[in-house]
Formats: structure tokens, C-alpha cells, sequence
């Protein structure tokens, strides 16, 4: 049983003393930003990064990762008990999830939410250690053509399932490939966009333009409307679901479960979608529609389980073919590539152990989270209580110390000012800055890829479209282009998104 | 959002960010075209350090092109007044730790960033900045310096140690 060797090996390297330490670390760190208001994943992650440098991979990626799902965990907190998203993919949480609190159960949304996330981690565990490699291995037969296509694909798609005006998503994705190819060109050794400045001549770091972006643009959007915070929390009375509460939740969570982990493999899917599919979908399946917005549980259960398995099968497309589908994605391959390493169909053979710790310590940080929470769920309360203003400043002194030490560089932290102003300009323009991450992680690559294409087809575009992979990707990446300007879908897919309205 | 089929009445309202955003994709596209006309464009075998930029500033300038020609329906979304206290403060506070960060050391430095991002909220509590950022100084002296060996002086030469 291959399957089973594999999982052995996984269960090897997660379960070792100083590896179960970092996932631990990764998922309280996780919850504790996440708890807090206004802090993401995406800057939560960006953040602790450098104190990911000295690890080894795995460690360091198995501690990411945990930050990743302990912040989302602690969104869904702040969403019930506040009714303030804590992340993008709580959203729909706050619309039930805060009635049910404001009826005396906050204690069993909260369970609910902890409950569906663990099945649903569970299973999406199972699929990515069954999908990954298969992928892997056709994806061990694609050449440059291919790859090329495929990351056109994703960036598309990317838009296409996220919010927004789209052509300007575009925009940002083009204007994030042209930011990541300042540096030096690999090929011929031409410096590119640098100005002169020695510091740009190995280009810019992804952490700045992520800290910039998202940790300092996010302070500056949550100021905007400061004071709007309800501070009054519900107090917690009973945790635990009646019968009732289980036969209803059964359901919810199983479709949540699957229709998060297929959205989470789609590249630019991944666990914001897939909360806001579910919920739509729950409300259309269930019996009684008027209950949901007035502290229906399934409107809880189904979105939990829903972003949490979206959440971890969104690292099917990053570990097996290198390609990120979501901000946290590109994130996590920068910090597989600062530690050296080149993340790919080849990773799972090349760095089994890796490959299968990560999936391995998946499990055990949703264990982690569901044996941790709940009783600790008082010491989270607490947290909510602390005012943003005492908040973002800590926020500004970490993301600061943390550019600065990347490489002890005063410029760096020059040019975090600069993405932060970039940013916030951007998104008051309504133009999202996650494609453009997206772009300027992928830019280099594919960069390298069209010109190794090209040189292998002396020069012929059309290779792009002869090769039967290369072109079916382009083609998928042009009909989801065409669905969308048509007006129908067009609509649908605004409405998929303005649910909380 | 764009609406095709909207009424009539409403396409007179123009969306402004449509046309401030065009306008800045068209100039970073423009920027980067005439930057990038420097380098060695190459032949599509042999694609040249300038080829990929080249390609990508155009069709930067087109998508631009379009988002000012065509999105200016204005939808339906929340908007919020600028903070332009915060739209200094922040990066004014990251610019002042970058300056001072080696000749001031890491205490002094957090603690003036602090300071004058904390001032970017409309709800200041003078007594309460000042605490914070103390406390911050201390920890990220202590945490980043002292714990992780971060090569970075306490405090530095300008104030004379």
C-alpha cells in the first residue's frame, strides 16, 4: 500500500517533538491574530514569516500553515461573538452565526463552527494526500508550453472567481507580472526597473509588497470606519449542540465539506469562495429558507466547513504544480522558496517527507484547534475587547522590524511605505490587490517559461495552441473569460458576493 | 458594478474610479514601456530581456484603455470617506523607523513610529498612545534584539552610546 508508506512517512515527520511544537505555535499565533479584527490571514502570515527564516521547511511550513487555519478559526469567532468578520471567508459566518449569539447560543454556534471545521479538515485532508500525487505525476510529463498555459489559466480564473470590477483585475494581474520582473533578468544579466539602486538588483521581496499591500493597506481601510465596533460581547452560556442541533448540522456540513474541497482546487477557488457558495446553496436546499439571517445553524455549519476544506485543497494546486490560487498561496511558496526550495510536480518524490508532514500536521493542527478552542474560547473573548487603536500600531512595528530584518535594509522599508500608499489607492479605486500578488510571484516564471517555449518551437507562437494540454488549459482560461462577460452569469456572479448586503 | 441591461437612467451616473484607475494603469504601462524600451528586445526565438516587459506594459495600457473607455457605470457599492490622517500617518510612520532604525536603535525608533501611527486614529487617548508605544520599544527590544539576535543596536549612535 503506497498510500499507507506515504502516510507513515507523513505521520513520522508531523509527529516529532519539535515539528507537533511549531503547529502548536502556528495555530495559537493563528487564532490570536485572527481573533483580532481586521487581521487576516494573509497579513497574520506575512507578518510572522521572518520567524519562519531560521526553521527548517518543513517546520516552517507546517507552522505557516497552522497560522493559516488557526486565523480562520479565529475569524469564525470574532464573526459569531461580535459579528464582526475576523477575515474575508467569515463573512457569511457573521449572518447567523451572530443572530444565533444574540439568542443565547454563542456557545453552540461556536461549537458548530469548531465541529465543521475539523470533519471537514478531515476530509479535505484525505483528498489532497489522495489527488496530489496523481497530479503530480501527469504534471511530471508537462514542458514550458504547458506551463505557460497553466499559469495563464490560473491567473484568469482567479479573477473570474473573485469579487470586483473584472478588466481591472486583469490590470492589476499584468501590473503585478511587470512589478515582479524588476531585477535582474536571469538570462542575460540585464537589470531591470531598478533605478541605479543596488537594493533592487535582486528584484523586490514578495513579503514587502504583501506587508505593504495587505498589513498597512488593511490598517488604513479599517480606519476609515473606525468606531463602528460593537463592543458588546454575548456571554457564552452553553457549548454544546442538543440533538436537535446535530441532526440539523449533519448535512450542512457534509455539502459544505465537498463543495469547499472541489472550489478549493479550482486555482484563484480556496476558502472565501467556497464560504459564500455554500451558504447560497444551503439556503436554496433548505426547508424552511425565511430562518437563515435570523440564527439558522446550518447557515453556520455549511460556510465553516465550506472555507475550512477549501481553505486546506487550495494547497493541491500550489504543493503539485507550484501555481498559488490565492494570496496565502503565493505566500507560501515565497516561504517554500526563501528556504531553497522550488515547489512543483517534482516536490513529492524530491521531498516526500515535506510533502507529507505538511499533509500529515493538516490533521493534526485542525485537532489542535478543536481540543484548544473551545475551552480557551473565554481567554479569545477577552482578546475581542482590546481597541483597534492600541492594535495597529503593533501591527506597523512588526510588519516594520520584520521588512527591516529580511535584509537589514532601510530601503525595504521605504519601499513597504510606497505598496502600502500603492494599495490603499488601488483598492479605494475598487481594483483588489490580490491578483496582483498573484501576478508578481508568477511573473519571473512565466517569463522563463514563454521564452524556453519559444525557444524550443524556434520562434512559433503557435505551439501554445498545437501542443493538445497547453491548448486545452488556454482554452478553459478563454471560456471562463466568455462566460463572464456574459451578462447573465456576470450577475450571478456579483450576487454570489454581496449576500452579506 | 456594470450593468448592461440597466435602466436607461443610470448609466448617466459615471463611475470616477473607473476613469482614476484607468488613467493609472495607462501610466504605469506608459512607464514601464518607455523604461523598458532601454532593453534588448530580441526576436521571439530569443526573446530579449525587453520582450516580456514590452508585451506586458501594452497590454497594460490597453486593459487601462478599456477600464477608462468602457466601465463607467457607477454600481452599487459602500463607500466610506478617506481617512487622509491615516493615508499620511501610516507611511509616514514606516518612513520614520526606516530612517532612524540604525542611527536612532530599535527602542527610540519603534517608539516615535508608534507614536505617529497611533495618531492616525480619530479615537486618541494621549495617556494610552504613549503606554503602547513604551511597552512596544521595550518588547520589540527585547523580543527581536535581545531574543532573536535581530543585528540591530538598542539604542544608537545618535543619542550618543
Amino acid at each position: 500500500m503506497e498510500f499507507l508508506d506515504h502516510l507513515q512517512l507523513g505521520i513520522e515527520t508531523a509527529f516529532s517533538l519539535s515539528n507537533l511544537f511549531y503547529c502548536l505555535v502556528g495555530v495559537v499565533l493563528g487564532t490570536l491574530i485572527g481573533v483580532l479584527p481586521g487581521l487576516g490571514p494573509v497579513p497574520t502570515i506575512a507578518m510572522l514569516l521572518p520567524l519562519t527564516f531560521g526553521l527548517p521547511p518543513v517546520s516552517a511550513l507546517i507552522m505557516l500553515s497552522g497560522i493559516y487555519y488557526g486565523a480562520q478559526y479565529g475569524g469564525s469567532t470574532t464573526s459569531i461573538l461580535l459579528n464582526l468578520p475576523g477575515e474575508s471567508a467569515s463573512v457569511v459566518t457573521v449572518l447567523d452565526g451572530y443572530q444565533m449569539a444574540r439568542r443565547g447560543r454563542a456557545g453552540v454556534a461556536l461549537a458548530t463552527a469548531a465541529i465543521g471545521s475539523f470533519v471537514a479538515g478531515t476530509v479535505a485532508t484525505l483528498v489532497l494526500a489522495m489527488f496530489a500525487p496523481p497530479l503530480a505525476r501527469v504534471a511530471l510529463n508537462f514542458g514550458p508550453a504547458e506551463y505557460f498555459s497553466l499559469m495563464v489559466l490560473g491567473l484568469i480564473a482567479s479573477v473570474i472567481l473573485a469579487h470586483g470590477p473584472l478588466v481591472r483585475a486583469l490590470a492589476m494581474i499584468v501590473l503585478g507580472l511587470l512589478l515582479g520582473l524588476i531585477g535582474t533578468d536571469v538570462t542575460s544579466g540585464t537589470l531591470r526597473y531598478t533605478f541605479g539602486r543596488a537594493e533592487m538588483a535582486d528584484g523586490i521581496n514578495f513579503v514587502i509588497v504583501a506587508m505593504g499591500m495587505f498589513g498597512l493597506g488593511e490598517i488604513m481601510r479599517n480606519l476609515e470606519s473606525s468606531g463602528a465596533r460593537g463592543m458588546v460581547v454575548e456571554k457564552i452560556t452553553r457549548l454544546m449542540p442538543t440533538r436537535e442541533d446535530f441532526r440539523r448540522m449533519a448535512a450542512p456540513i457534509l455539502r459544505g465539506t465537498v463543495l469547499g474541497s472541489a472550489l478549493g482546487i479550482l486555482p484563484g477557488g480556496g476558502a472565501m469562495l467556497s464560504s459564500f457558495a455554500s451558504y447560497s446553496l444551503e439556503k436554496k436546499l433548505s426547508k424552511h429558507p425565511d430562518e437563515f439571517g435570523r440564527g439558522a445553524i446550518e447557515g453556520v455549519a455549511a460556510p465553516e466547513s465550506a472555507n475550512n476544506a477549501g481553505a486546506q485543497t487550495s494547497y493541491i494546486p500550489m504543493l503539485t504544480l507550484g501555481i498559488p490560487s490565492n494570496p496565502v498561496m503565493a505566500l507560501m511558496i515565497g516561504a517554500l522558496i526563501i528556504q531553497g526550495i522550488q515547489p512543483g510536480p517534482g516536490m513529492i518524490t524530491e521531498q516526500a517527507p515535506l510533502f507529507w508532514g505538511i499533509v500529515v500536521s493538516m490533521w493534526i493542527g485542525n485537532l489542535l484547534l478543536l481540543v484548544l478552542n473551545l475551552p480557551m474560547v473565554g481567554l479569545w473573548v477577552r482578546l475581542l475587547t482590546i481597541p483597534y487603536y492600541m492594535l495597529f500600531p503593533v501591527v506597523l512595528v512588526i510588519s516594520a522590524i520584520g521588512v527591516y530584518s529580511l535584509n537589514n535594509s532601510a530601503f525595504d522599508v521605504y519601499l513597504m511605505a510606497a505598496f502600502c500608499v500603492l494599495g490603499y489607492v488601488f483598492s479605494r479605486l475598487r481594483c483588489e490587490p490580490a491578483p496582483l500578488l498573484l501576478g508578481f510571484v508568477l511573473g519571473p516564471m512565466m517569463e522563463e517559461y514563454l521564452r524556453r517555449t519559444m525557444l524550443l518551437s524556434r520562434g512559433d507562437p503557435l505551439v501554445l495552441i498545437t501542443r493538445p494540454i497547453s491548448a486545452a488549459l488556454l482554452a478553459v482560461a478563454t471560456l471562463g473569460l466568455l462566460m463572464v462577460l456574459l451578462p447573465a452569469f456576470r450577475r450571478k456572479r456579483e450576487q454570489i458576493f454581496v449576500e452579506d448586503d | 458594478m456594470m450593468q448592461d441591461n440597466a435602466p436607461l437612467a443610470r448609466t448617466d451616473r459615471r463611475d470616477p474610479t473607473a476613469l482614476y484607475s484607468g488613467l493609472l494603469f495607462i501610466a504605469f504601462g506608459i512607464g514601464f514601456l518607455v523604461i523598458g524600451s532601454g532593453y534588448e528586445f530580441g526576436t521571439a526565438r530569443q526573446m530579449g530581456p525587453g520582450y516580456f516587459p514590452r508585451v506586458l506594459s501594452i497590454l497594460l495600457i490597453a486593459l487601462g484603455a478599456i477600464v477608462l473607455l468602457f466601465e463607467r457605470h457607477a454600481g452599487e457599492h459602500k463607500e466610506t470617506p478617506v481617512s487622509y490622517r491615516a493615508l499620511l500617518l501610516i507611511p509616514l510612520a514606516a518612513v520614520v523607523f526606516a530612517f532612524s532604525i540604525r542611527g536612532a536603535g530599535i527602542v527610540p525608533a519603534v517608539f516615535v513610529s508608534a507614536l505617529i501611527c497611533s495618531c492616525a486614529s480619530p479615537e486618541l487617548k494621549a495617556r494610552i498612545v504613549v503606554l503602547v508605544a513604551a511597552t512596544l520599544a521595550v518588547f520589540s527590544g527585547a523580543v527581536f534584539v535581545k531574543g532573536l539576535g535581530l543585528p540591530i543596536p538598542l539604542v544608537g549612535p545618535w543619542l550618543g552610546m
